[in-house]
């Protein structure tokens, strides 16, 4: 198989001199298009079977900026072999921030991702999604079966059963939350090997935080309350829907979840249960796990990920 | 379909007449398939991956290999030698006699403990290790004893083995006719007969074999627990396994992800405890998928 990757690299403890982190990919030109209203930012390379990337976090969330690079170091190797997509979700980076208060909720979040992928006009699509994103990918199978031909849900605590531990290894962030440095403390705390922050990644974050429009996600969210009074009531109250038509029907499409092994964050305890869940009703199933890996297993393990995910795509090709 | 057509081969280790098959280039991939020698309601043997062997071996350098006293490969030549030790040892003989190494070992169920040991114990003759569904390697109880209870059919009969084997399946379509009648084969040859006598009749089961293995499976976990295995390992388990469930495999993956870094865990859905027969069409892809990423060191 002709997965180009970067040369074979030892996996080194961090504490190890001789680990130097892969090093970025240039994603090309980035796109933009009109989404119902609201201009998305995505990039689009290769040709073949379509996948499609979507990051992880929330609109609004100071220390835990993400944008559609954070899939570089797979988006490139295996845009040699499909049409790679990377997508940034609703006021998210580089995409609008929503019109109305009531865009402020996961459910608006993956409307817009559906909405995208419709008037992009390539369905069906193999969709990847990771953490937050993992809810939307899964949540979208379940809604729009159209749309979709395979699903991956990469360490995903958004969508598991069981209680979040996120908030409790983020707890006391360093100040102010949108620095180089609390930014920098929140990536090192979600991953294994805290060497794969590197600067490079940090710029392109600190760029898309530094967006006004991102400052006024980041009051509607905090001061003027909507994470509390209206998102996370939002994502939990449609988070059990979702486990009750996964139990019911289960997921419309082949599916496969993954794991960091040593996620601080998504704790794997839940997603084990998400795994029963999954199994339930869709026979396509399957799991697979990641030694040494943190948060970002895509990250932490680009090579190990994106043959998976080119073994997975061809097969439900 | 049987792997007749590539043609078995015979090969003496250290005195034992030991029965493989072989075919392709590239990469070497060993079989070793599960199951006791003296079985009397089961036969595994090389030919439970005739699903796995003819694919693969487009690929890589397959070797399927009859365990000591299995399929038909001859018995242990002495009483002592009815215990999982002498099968490693002679597994890794058999290797080293064929001399393609090193390999990358596939072992299932019992030949899961069988590829572990020889990684452990003979490292220069291993590549990577998969071990698929192998309750007898993992910490905790396997419940083949539960789920063989009330096997109402006599020994050595096709009946039996497939009441056995239909207990190990979530789907039963993988149990072919042809594939019954070659294990009906295997259970009717005069040196199972032998084995069967020794292990069940005069008590080597009960004597020897599992307390032994007890043993060996403790010294094993220790060294887990403490050096590791030096090779990278795939787990692949089967969700609906009945026999080494799937907690099982969460288990054993935590003590290996302890020292070997390139480990990983996969598990499928609807399958029991034979994957590769159940489900092999992901099973060969998981298989290439790791053993591709093992060579370009991922």
């Amino acid at each position: 198989m002709a997965i180009e990757t970067v040369s074979p690299r030892p996996i080194l403890s961090m504490m190890d001199e001789k680990f130097t982190p892969p090093k970025g990919l240039d994603m090309g030109e980035a796109k933009f298009i009109d989404v119902d209203g609201i201009r998305t930012r995505y990039f689009d390379q290769g040709a073949g079977e379509r996948i499609v990337f979507f990051h992880g976090g929330n609109l609004g969330d100071a220390g835990g900026t993400s944008t559609a690079r954070v899939w570089e170091l797979n988006f490139i190797p295996l845009s040699k072999h499909f049409n790679t997509i990377s997508v940034e979700r609703l006021g998210q980076a580089y995409t609008d921030i929503p019109k109305t208060d009531d865009g402020y909720t996961m459910h608006a979040s993956v409307q817009h991702a559906a909405a995208f992928l419709r008037t992009l006009g390539k369905a069906p699509y193999h969709i990847v999604g990771h953490s937050r994103g993992g809810y939307v990918v899964c949540r979208m199978a379940m809604e729009y079966p159209e749309l979709v031909k395979s699903c991956t849900i990469v360490s995903s605590g958004s969508l598991s059963p069981g209680q979040p531990r996120t908030h409790l290894v983020m707890q006391n962030a360093p100040v102010p939350k949108i620095s180089r440095q609390a930014v920098r403390w929140h990536f090192e705390r979600y991953s294994y090997n805290i060497k794969i922050v590197t600067e490079e990644w940090m710029d392109e974050l600190m760029s898309a935080a530094a967006l006004e429009k991102n400052q006024i996600a980041i009051h509607k969210m905090n001061k003027e309350g909507l994470l509390n009074k209206l998102f996370l009531p939002g994502l939990v109250k449609q988070r059990t829907e979702t486990h009750r038509w996964l139990l019911e029907r289960g997921m419309p499409c082949p599916t496969l979840v993954t794991w960091g092994y040593n996620d601080p964050t998504a704790d794997l305890e839940n997603g084990k249960l998400l795994i029963e869940v999954l199994m339930k009703k869709q026979r396509h199933t399957e799991v697979r796990l990641f030694n040494r890996s943190g948060h970002f297993v895509y990250r932490e393990h680009p090579e190990a990920f994106s043959r998976m995910i080119y073994k997975f795509v061809k097969q439900y090709s | 379909m049987s792997l007749q057509r590539f043609g078995e081969k015979f090969i003496d280790v250290d005195g034992i007449r030991s029965r493989y098959f072989e075919a392709g280039s590239g990469e070497r991939l060993v079989f070793i398939h599960g199951g006791t020698c003296g079985d009397s309601d089961s036969a595994a043997n090389a030919e439970d991956w005739d699903r796995n062997f003819p694919i693969m071996s487009e690929h890589y350098h397959c070797i399927s290999i009859d365990r000591l006293g299995q399929g038909y490969t001859d018995n242990p030549k002495t009483d002592n030698d009815y215990q999982m030790a002498a099968s490693v040892e002679h597994a890794a003989a058999m290797l080293r006699k064929i001399g393609k190494g090193p390999y990358h070992l596939v072992g299932h169920s019992r030949g899961g403990y069988v590829a572990c040991r020889i990684a452990m114990d003979h490292p220069d003759l291993v590549s990577s290790c998969i071990i698929v569904s192998s309750a007898t390697l993992a910490p905790g109880l396997g419940k083949g004893d539960v789920a063989f209870i009330g096997n109402p059919h006599p020994r050595f009969s096709k009946e039996s083995s497939v009441y056995t084997y239909e207990k190990y399946s979530y789907k039963t379509d993988h149990m072919t006719p042809d594939w019954i009648d070659l294990k009906y084969n295997i259970l009717i040859t005069e040196k199972n007969r032998v084995a069967i006598a020794k292990m069940k009749d005069q008590g080597l089961l009960h004597s020897l074999f599992q307390p032994r293995l007890r043993g060996d499976r403790e010294q094993l976990f220790m060294r887990l627990e403490h050096e590791g295995i030096l090779r990278p390992t795939l787990l692949i388990w089967g969700f609906n396994d009945p026999t080494a469930e799937v907690q099982l495999s969460y288990g054993l993956y935590e003590m290996i992800a302890k020292h070997q870094p390139r480990s990983q865990l996969s598990i499928l859905n609807e399958t029991g405890h034979h994957i590769f027969r159940e489900r092999y069409d992901e099973f060969n892809r998981i298989v290439a998928n790791f053993v591709e990423g093992v060579i370009n060191g991922d």
